[in-house]
């Protein structure tokens, strides 16, 4: 994945609580961190599962579809993979940017 | 014939020492006689006191003079250094002693100030506290590190009393001192070689984290790939194989991950969160996970928070669930047949709010007393049999132990062999500044009540447990003329939805507590017992699968959308149900 900055163009009406979102995002990625190790996936398979219902209605498919795949990584306690999707989403957060529209 | 006599009783002082007997046989004394007679008898008298006064004083003075010489040879032989100086310092006496140990001759070092000592190691400070200390009368103790004649640096432990006479005055300092070099040679090694434990310790840890973390990558190769295995078509002998495989594997990756986190904490590389959390919400959270397992052994589990506890914390919820899970996971595992039961209440030896004290009792095998303390050690079970049996690493109440500890509480056990066991720990958590002390077991079920106050507005109830999903659904709603209730859960929406009255109802499917698909049957099944006309229910759900669809409306819903939900399609669905209700009332 490039380090270039991704566009996502979002409705104005989100304007306000889209920050809060990705801040929380970034909340949840220490959460899953701290759950791996106290291994517990049952958490992170929650995260996971909001993650995909609330990224894309946000406008951020990619959160959507990371965190289906976190789900799906949790459920089956696929450590190393879940390390990489938590890799990809900070990666994603810190290349994302957003224009109001 | 005429006799005389003269009898003198001489005493000395007052006892009798002798008689003077003087007798004439011819004659009668004289007047004349008989004095001098006395005044020989007077002179006698006065040397025979002399002589005998002489012999006292001498007996006295052998006395004193044994007295001090061995006073004296107790100084010179003493083991210790002894030095006395007059009042301005200036030394007046040393003690062989003193001479082996510095090196420096009595006769070298009389009437000098003993700060030729000085090595300038001790500090300027010492020296003042110490003139300070014996000017005003009192004793003085301290170390110092001084230099010999040879040039060589050695310690010795002083004590420094001034000497007063009969009027209080201090007349000179009296110092004995004690060369204490070995013994500080040897306290510097042993906080070296505990440095040195430490460090190695530390390594070891180290080394453990890293190499755990190695061994960890190829293991979730091999599970996984045994997992895939799994799915492939097996025969029974080969089924059996893989199962045996995948619990293996399974097995040694908790031992892992166990080893992880303990090498973490003792390498120091654990640090506690500090955030805001619920505890009653975790101990919700704990025991739909544990019930389960309780439930497989036909075990009781039972949770009790007493009403005084604030719930509101701050700390970090993620450690003290591990802790938890851990007690009671044991708990479970050592009982075969009765109840467990979990008890939360501010500490009662503490007087800090936010101290915990948390309990967990069981009714199973017990730990003899003398294995009590072990337990709490790494990879220490209370015997090897119940490793055998039981099964698991004997890392879990280390781990627990060096948690709670980090959590500025301690951890213990009361037990009794087969009367089961009470595992106890006290932990120190913030409060959170949004709460007060909330009693926690008749608190209410949190409904956010968000949306416009507008009189005459529809009333749409979002069943919803994200944070993230609740905002973006305020946000959708934010300038549209609904009244927008929220409920985390399914059990809260059934509670709420028999409280008032809804125009429509948006379900998350899956969500903790009580599913969308439970609710929504208990919804259907409530309308028909009252007799109330079919609320319009539309499942949001993560699940684009056909099937799920089909459950969804076989459960009662009325409509489905898909998440990620967009705002016109909700919208549309929204006003298309609204109006069906709206036509058909």
């Amino acid at each position: 994945m490039s380090a270039d900055k991704i566009i996502v163009h979002i409705d104005v009406d989100l304007e306000e609580i889209v920050p809060g979102f990705l801040q929380n995002k970034k909340k949840d990625i220490i959460t899953m961190q701290n759950a791996i190790l106290s291994q517990d996936f049952e958490t992170i398979e929650v995260l996971g599962h909001r993650m995909k219902g609330a990224g894309g209605g946000y406008g951020f498919d990619e959160i959507s579809r990371i965190g289906a795949d976190i789900e799906k990584a949790a459920s089956q306690k696929k450590q190393e993979k879940i390390q990489l999707l938590l890799q990809e989403l900070e990666q994603y957060l810190s290349c994302v940017e957003v224009i109001y529209e | 014939m005429k006799r005389s006599y003269l009898d003198i009783i001489l005493f000395f002082p007052i006892l009798l020492v002798g008689i003077c007997e003087i007798y004439d046989l011819y004659q009668k004394f004289s007047y004349f006689g008989i004095g001098k007679l006395f005044l020989v008898v007077i002179v006698f008298s006065f040397f025979y006191k002399q002589k005998k006064i002489q012999k006292s004083f001498q007996l006295q003075n052998e006395q004193f003079t044994e007295k001090i010489s061995r006073l004296q040879a107790i100084i010179e032989q003493c083991p210790s250094s002894i030095v006395i100086t007059n009042i301005k310092g200036n030394i007046e006496y040393v003690n062989p002693m003193f001479s082996k140990v510095t090196g420096y001759s009595r006769e070298e070092v009389m009437g000098k100030n003993p700060r030729f000592l000085k090595s300038g190691e001790t500090s300027q400070e010492e020296y003042r506290t110490l003139w300070k200390t014996i000017h005003s009368g009192k004793q003085w103790y301290g170390q110092f590190h001084n230099r010999k004649k040879n040039q060589e640096l050695y310690w010795e432990l002083a004590s420094i009393s001034p000497i007063l006479n009969a009027k209080g005055h201090v007349t000179h300092f009296f110092a004995i001192k004690q060369d204490i070099t070995e013994l500080k040679k040897i306290q510097e090694d042993l906080v070296n070689a505990k440095q040195t434990a430490d460090l190695a310790n530390k390594a070891k840890s180290i080394f453990l984290a890293n190499m755990s973390h190695e061994i960890r990558t190829p293991m979730n190769s091999i599970i996984g790939m045994a997992d895939l295995l799994w799915e492939t078509p097996l025969n029974q002998d080969q089924k059996q194989y893989v199962q045996i495989f995948r619990n293996a594997g399974e097995n040694l990756l908790n031992l892992i991950n166990d080893i992880l986190d303990l090498s973490k904490i003792e390498a120091g590389h654990c640090h506690l969160e500090t955030i805001e959390f619920d505890l009653a919400q975790m101990i919700e959270q704990i025991s739909q996970v544990m019930a389960l397992k309780a439930q497989k052994k036909g075990l009781e589990l039972l949770f009790h928070i007493a009403n005084d506890t604030p719930v509101k914390l701050l700390g970090d919820p993620l450690r003290l669930r591990q802790i938890l899970i851990n007690l009671i996971g044991n708990a479970i595992k050592f009982t075969e047949k009765g109840k467990i039961l979990v008890r939360i209440c501010p500490n009662p030896q503490s007087t800090m709010p936010g101290n915990l004290l948390f309990s967990v009792s069981d009714t199973g095998i017990g730990i003899s007393k003398d294995k009590q303390n072990r337990i709490f050690e790494n990879f220490m079970q209370a015997d090897s049999f119940v490793g055998r049996r039981y099964g698991g690493t004997g890392l879990g109440l280390s781990i627990s132990k060096k948690i709670v500890e980090l959590m500025k509480g301690r951890i213990w056990v009361e037990s009794e062999e087969n009367h089961g066991s009470v595992f106890s720990f006290t932990a120190q958590f913030g409060i959170s500044e949004m709460a007060s002390i909330q009693a926690a077991s008749q608190k209410l079920p949190v409904i956010a009540n968000i949306g416009l106050s507008e009189e005459g507005g529809r009333k749409i109830l979002l069943v919803e447990d994200s944070p993230d999903n609740q905002v973006l659904m305020r946000a959708y709603f934010k300038n549209l003329p609904y009244i927008l209730d929220i409920a985390e859960n399914g059990q809260v929406a059934l509670e709420r939805f028999r409280n008032s009255s809804y125009d429509l109802i948006l379900m998350d499917i899956q969500m903790p507590v009580m599913d969308g698909h439970t609710a929504t049957k208990e919804i259907r099944k409530y309308e028909a017992e009252k007799n109330l006309p079919q609320t319009p229910v539309i499942a949001l759900t993560a699940y684009a699968l056909r099937e799920e669809m089909e459950k969804c409306m076989e459960y009662g819903c009325n409509a489905h959308l898909s998440k990620p939900i967009k705002k016109a399609e909700l919208i549309a669905t929204i006003e298309k149900y609204l109006k069906k209700t709206k036509e058909s009332s």
